[in-house]
Parts: structure tokens; sequence; C-alpha cells
């Protein structure tokens, strides 16, 4: 019984983890006009970003094909899995899971399992971790789902966007866009919750962001795992990654650039914090 | 007693100029004697025609002088009328002793109203004269002598306000809402003995130029009285609302009710009344003449629109602000309701309590954004028993960036800490021209002169805006600022927009700046610093 993992790159997973764990990692497409890019293979966050600096005409993102899973269930299969845990950006957010799910079917011999994480980045990236763990430990796909699924009840994702342009054309946010403002220049406050991005405040300046991000992640401790991502503001991540360790000093925390294919909905300059708690999901309290 | 009241508020009313032009801060909508009249007028408006009893008579005022109160001297001053009242209690009629009594009470009040007393104000003039009156009726029990000496006292006590309070010594002034408690006293004095008024303080043609500001707007200020049995005040409010009713009080008790509305049209707002009692003191004006004085002055406010209640926020945003621009921003960050704040944009405790009435569904936040409005806010929060909670915004870019940080929903209070948050963390810069010469905050200034304040305190001069403009921002910018936001007034010289954004980009390179048409009148530049 040999189980693998299969995510999507939305994960923004590391890549010394991917390989650490042998953790099958399937691309979204980033489009510029009729030019498709795999995220990730063709186009890492490096290039993506200076390249999004220069164009004109912003791109657009597209889901992998179930083809595209199909093959990479096959590959695993013929590697010597006989099951495949699934772990996938949230069914809200995009349509990779589906993808997922035809891939699956007609591949035989191999038991399947698909996890709908509801959330994105590290927040999902995480949660393959947390399987990933298990079966290296020698647990089976339902233990390892179960992990997973464990910790996605945990984590907590908020980002802050640097500017709501590129969030706008994507059409990806589902809620709270009124509070958003239109007049004033404001740096949003975004969180997952229940698969979906939502608008949770407005601030208008980047370090007040940022600390107000901070402020809502410190109000849901104790936390057992951090995580931070950027796209082109290295400084800022240190600075978070500082302040999560005085907020967490027993977490150690995860970081990562912000793959290519979300920074075409968040745009440069975004940030992202993802912590998981301890125990059971806590009432979330407001900051005093 | 109404004439006695009345002729106080004659006696005010041509003394007001002479108030004004003694506010500390040369700014050019500081008008203590201006809010103190209207909140005197209030009071007045609320005394039953008919009152029997001295002491219920006295209630009813000083409920009217309560939602009528505007500017921190008006919530003063209606504290002052609430102690007055309250050691009257029922008494028929006012004696001598019940007259010391009263005074002493309202001294109490006041003191009693402030969270941090400070001598060489109003509040030092009435607690002089009331120990006077006490002392004099000892001598001689008899109300007109005591009065005599109460207001002898008062007026001494104004002219000592200087030397126990620097900044007015500074000023080279003595205290505005001091003399206006004298004053008001004094007319109360000769409408009490029946004595002729003397020569007012600086007789000015202007004093007659803003007679009857409180009835802004258009269509016809409607008052009346109305007498039955089971009055539902509740419902009344909500009929005149619904009939397009405007700057709205319904104040009294279920047997007589003081009806203050603006009406399109008086003629609903009185069948409304019929409908439940006898209606006297009837008073309709016209508002358009006395509107026009004010129309170039003021910006368009949207009207209080007639909310769908299940579309309302569970927490609801209330602010003062004036400026298309700036009332515009409010709306765009969710504000459920702007008010105007009047003719001199000091609103009232009843204007904001009714701005804030189903302006949200558990809880309304409430942003003053004026120092000289808070005190309002506060009494409006009061009245409103909880519901109302006030996020003390001082100036209108600090209420800005209060507004920001709003959110419809989550826990009131965590809300408006978080709001109390932004304001902390934002410096507010006001740019506009002296109205007079004075020293303040050790600063002399000319009339005329370019004069910058951040965060309320005034720290330089200048020969144009411009200059006190970059001069006000040295002051507010700090290493940690990162955010100007300029809003260009009304009267801000053509072209200001470029002219600032040059002019920032040149000082401050390492700063975004945003620059937005706020609209608002007095102040040609208004800046937050985040």
């Amino acid at each position: 019984m040999t189980v693998r993992i299969v995510t999507d790159s939305t994960a923004d997973l590391p890549a010394d983890l991917v390989e650490r764990y042998g953790i099958a990692v399937v691309p979204l497409s980033i489009l510029f006009g009729d030019e498709e890019l795999r995220d990730g293979i063709d186009i890492n966050s490096e290039q993506f970003f200076k390249r999004l600096a220069r164009e004109t005409t912003l791109p657009t993102t597209s889901q992998p094909s179930p083809a595209l899973f199909r093959a990479t269930y096959e590959r695993l299969r013929v590697e010597g899995a006989t099951e495949i845990l699934s772990i996938h950006v949230s069914s809200k957010l995009s349509g990779t899971l589906q993808s997922a799910l035809q891939g699956a079917d007609g591949v035989g011999d191999v038991r399947f399992r698909h996890v709908d994480s509801g959330t994105v980045s590290l927040a999902l990236g995480m949660a393959v971790l947390a399987a990933a763990a298990v079966i290296d430990e020698g647990g089976g796909l339902e233990a390892a789902r179960a992990a997973a699924e464990d910790r996605l009840t945990r984590t907590h994702l908020f980002f802050v966007l640097d500017t709501l342009e590129y969030l706008r054309r994507g059409g990806r946010l589902s809620r709270g866009s009124e509070i958003l403002g239109t007049l004033l220049k404001v740096k949003p406050l975004l969180a997952i919750e229940n698969g979906e991005l939502i608008a949770i405040g407005r601030v208008r300046t980047r370090q007040k962001a940022i600390e107000e991000l901070l402020q809502r992640v410190s109000a849901l401790r104790p936390i057992t795992h951090c995580a931070a991502v950027h796209a082109t503001t290295p400084d800022d991540l240190k600075y978070v990654v500082d302040r999560l360790d005085g907020i967490a000093p027993d977490a150690s925390v995860l970081t990562a650039r912000i793959t290519p294919v979300l920074g075409v909905h968040a745009g440069p300059g975004v940030l992202g914090i993802t912590v998981v708690t301890a125990g059971a999901p806590p009432v979330p309290t407001p900051p005093a | 007693m109404r004439d006695a009241f009345a002729v106080a508020e004659r006696w005010l009313t041509l003394n007001r100029d002479a108030i004004n032009a003694i506010n500390v801060y040369p700014v050019p909508d500081g008008d203590t004697g201006t809010n103190m009249l209207l909140t005197w007028r209030a009071a007045l408006a609320a005394m039953p025609a008919d009152a029997d009893a001295a002491g219920t008579a006295l209630r009813a005022v000083a409920h009217g002088a309560l939602l009528g109160a505007r500017g921190n001297s008006g919530v003063i001053l209606s504290q002052m009328l609430r102690g007055l009242a309250e050691a009257l209690g029922d008494a028929e009629r006012v004696d001598c002793a019940g007259l010391t009594r009263a005074l002493t009470g309202a001294s109490a009040a006041a003191y009693a109203a402030v969270p941090i007393p400070v001598e060489g104000t109003m509040l030092t003039v009435m607690r002089e004269g009331a120990a006077a009156a006490e002392a004099a009726a000892l001598v001689r029990a008899e109300i007109d002598h005591v009065m005599a000496t109460f207001v002898v006292a008062a007026q001494a006590s104004v002219e000592r306000t200087p030397d126990l309070l620097p900044r007015l010594r500074d000023a080279g002034v003595v205290d505005a809402g001091g003399l206006g408690i004298a004053v008001l006293f004094e007319g109360v004095k000769h409408g009490l003995a029946g004595t002729p008024l003397p020569a007012p303080l600086v007789a000015t043609e202007a004093a007659v130029a803003l007679e009857g500001v409180e009835h802004e707007g258009h269509g016809y200020c409607t008052e009346f009285v109305i007498l039955g049995r089971d009055i539902d005040r509740a419902a009344l409010e909500h009929a005149l609302t619904a009939f397009g009713g405007d700057s709205l009080l319904v104040v009294g008790d279920a047997e007589a009710v003081h009806v203050h509305v603006h009406m399109p049209d008086p003629g609903p707002a009185l069948s409304a009344g019929v409908a439940v009692g006898a209606l006297s003191a009837i008073k309709i004006d016209n508002m358009q003449t006395q509107h026009e004085t004010w129309a170039a002055g003021r910006a368009g406010t949207p009207a209080h629109s007639a909310l769908d209640p299940g579309a309302l926020p569970a927490i609801g945003l209330v602010a003062v602000a004036r400026g298309a621009g700036i009332v515009a921003a409010f709306r765009d960050l969710g504000a459920t309701r702007v008010i105007d704040g009047g003719p001199t944009g000091k609103a009232s405790a009843g204007e904001l309590l009714e701005a804030c009435t189903g302006a949200g569904r558990d809880h309304v936040l409430l942003l003053p954004n004026d120092k000289d409005v808070l005190m309002a806010a506060e009494q409006a929060a009061r009245a409103a028993g909880g519901r109302v909670i006030v996020v003390p915004s001082r100036t209108v870019v600090a209420g800005l960036a209060a507004a920001v940080a709003y959110s419809p929903d989550g826990e009131a209070a965590a809300v408006a800490e978080r709001m109390g948050r932004a304001i902390a963390a934002t410096r507010s810069v006001e740019v506009t021209r002296a109205v007079r010469d004075a020293v303040v905050d050790g600063v002399r200034v000319s009339a005329g002169d370019g004069i910058a304040l951040v965060d309320g305190v005034l720290v330089a001069r200048a020969d144009d805006l411009d200059r006190a403009l970059l001069l006000g921002l040295e002051r507010a910018v700090g290493t940690d600022s990162s955010l100007v936001t300029v809003y260009l007034g009304a009267d801000a010289p053509q072209n200001s927009g470029e002219r600032v954004e040059a002019l920032l980009a040149d000082a401050y390179p390492e700063l975004e700046v945003e620059v937005l048409a706020g609209g608002q009148p007095f102040y040609p530049f208004l800046l937050s610093v985040e």
C-alpha cells in the first residue's frame, strides 16, 4: 500500500518540501493574451512579477485540465501508488477540484480521496503537509485525510493587498466589497471564510494593514503553526516573521513567495499570514 | 419667568457678536456667542405657554436646552439649566431661597458635567456668581437684590478669567462662555425687575444679521404644542418623519408635547398634531429668506433618506460634516447619515440624537468631528441610553480616519475601539486664515494671516496659505508617517490640487500624497497625516 499526495500550484509549497514528501503539484495556468504558461513551471514568481510590471494588458488564469490531472494520477500509479489523496484550492475560488475529480475518473486500481480545502496559499499548503507527515510516519489514506481536514478546521488565512485593482478584475471577492469604498485609497484586509474570499476591513496605510493583521492573528492564540507569503516585499515578510516569532514562540514560521497564479489576482505587494490554532476552533474574539 | 428668559434672549442676541469676537481661537467657525444663543433659544422655545408652576416650566426649559445645546458652551449651559430646574423641584413659584438654591444647583450641575473642570471659564463665573448670591440673600432676602448681586459678581468673575487661564491672558481676552453667562443672567435680572436694558457691550449693526439662524433650510419651520392625554411621542415622531419632516424635535410628556419640525408644507404636521390633541402656541416661519443668508456658506448635504429598516446596518455610522467632497467620502466609507451641524457646524444634541435615530439596527457610532461638538454628542449618547457610542473625533479628518476603520458588522464596542485607534494614529492639519489679531498657543497672528492648526493646536502663522500648510505639516509629519491626504476646501485658491501636490512632492518625496476635493467651508486645506 503506497499513499501519494496531489495538490495544485496555489498551495504555495516550497520546492524542498514538495521534494521531501514526494508531493505531486499540478499547475494552474497564467495566460498573457494567447500565451499560456504553467504556474511555477514555465514561469516562476520572480519572472512573473517582473513581467507584470511591464505588461500593459493584465494576465488571466485558468484551472488545470482534467487531462493534466489524469496524466499526473497515471504517473503516480505507474510509480506504485495504490491510494491518492488529492487536496485542492477552495472550490468557491477555482474549478480545480472539479478538474481533479474528472481526471480521477477511470484511473484504475487506485483508491482516491479528494479534499476541498476551502482555502488557498499556504493555508492549503500546511494542510497538505499535515497529511504528508501522517503518511511519512506510515499512516494510511484515511488517517492522512483526517489530519488534513482537522488542520483545515483550525487554519486561518489573512491577506493585505496593496491595491484592489487586481482583485476587482479577477472577480474573486465574495463578500464585503461594499466596505472597501472607492473615493479614498484604502488597503483592503481580506480573509478566507467558509471557502470564500471576503473583505474584513480596510486601513489607509500598509504599515497599519500589517499591524491590523498581526493583531487579528494574535487574538487567535494559542497558535501551533504559522506561515507567511509575500510577492515583492521581502522586508515586510521578514518583519512579519519576526513578529510571528513573538506571537507564537513555539511555532516555526513557514515562508514562501506567492505563486504567479495567485499573483494575478492579488497583485504585487500582497502579504498573507496563515496560522493554525491549537485544539478546537476558538470563538473568534475581536482584538482588545 | 417667560419674560425674564425672553429678555435674556434679546440681551444675548445684542451681545452675541461681542462674545463671538473674543473666542480664543481666531478660526472662522468658533462662535461661542452664537452657540449659547441657539441653545438659549431652544430652551425658551420649550417653555410651556401656560405652565402654572415655575418648577414645571423650568424642567421643560432644561429639557429643551438639553436637546438644543450647541457647542461645548451650549452643553454646559444646558446642564446649568438642568441644575437650576432640579434644585427648584416642583416649586410653584421662585422665592429668594429657591433662587439661591437654584443658582448653586446650576453651578454644581455644570461642574459635574465636565470630566476635568477648568477654572477661568463659565464654570467659575457661575460658581462665583452663585456664592455671591447666597451671601447677598443672607443680608437681604429679596430677589432683585440677589439677582443684582449675582450679576455684579459674575461680571467681576469674567474680568478675572484671564488671571486663571493663561491662554486667555495670552490672547488678551476674557472668557467668552463666562461672558455669555454674565450677559444671560443680566438679561434675566432686567426681565425680572422690569428695568430697561442698557446699551450692549459692542453695538454692531451685524448683530441682527444672524437672526433666526436656527431656522435654516427650506420650507416652513413649524412649531406647536399639543395638549392631550396619552400622547404617543414616538408615533408622532414617526408620522412627522414620514411626512418629510426634518430637524424634528418632539419633546414633552404624555399630556403636553412640543413639536419643532421643518416641513415643505406645514399642513400635514398640524393635522398630525390635531389628531392626538389640542394645538396651541402655533408658530410657522418661512425659512427660505433666512436660508439665503446661509446658502453661500453651506455645501449641499444629502437629505435624510427614509431608509428601509431592513437595509440598515447592524452598526450604523453618523457623522457631522460639511463640504460635498467630505460628505461623499463619509458616505463612500459607509456612513448611514451625514448631517451638517447647522449654521455654525456645531450640531445640537437634539440634532445628533435625531440623526442617530434609526441609523443602525443595534448600535450607532457617532463621529462629532469637532472638539466643540464632542459634549453635545456625549449628551446625545446619554439620552440614547447606550445605543449610541461616541467615537471622539475632534476634527473632520480624524473622523475620516476613523470612518476608514468602521465596519457595519461585529461588536460595536470593538469597532469603536478600532476607530479610536485610527484617530490616535492620525494627525490633523487645518489650514485657514486668521479672522482677527490674537496671541494663541504662543503664536502671534494678525487678521488675514495663513494659520495652521495641528490636532486643534495653533502651531504656525505664515503670510500665505501654502506656507502655513507646509509649516503645519512640518509639525505633523513624523518618521513613521507614510500617507498625507489633502482635502481642498470650497475657497481653496484655483489649481490648488496640482500646486499642493507639487509642493508636497518637493518637501516630502518619501510620502504618498492623495488630494481630494473636500469642498469644506472655512478651511481651504484640511490634511491628515498617517
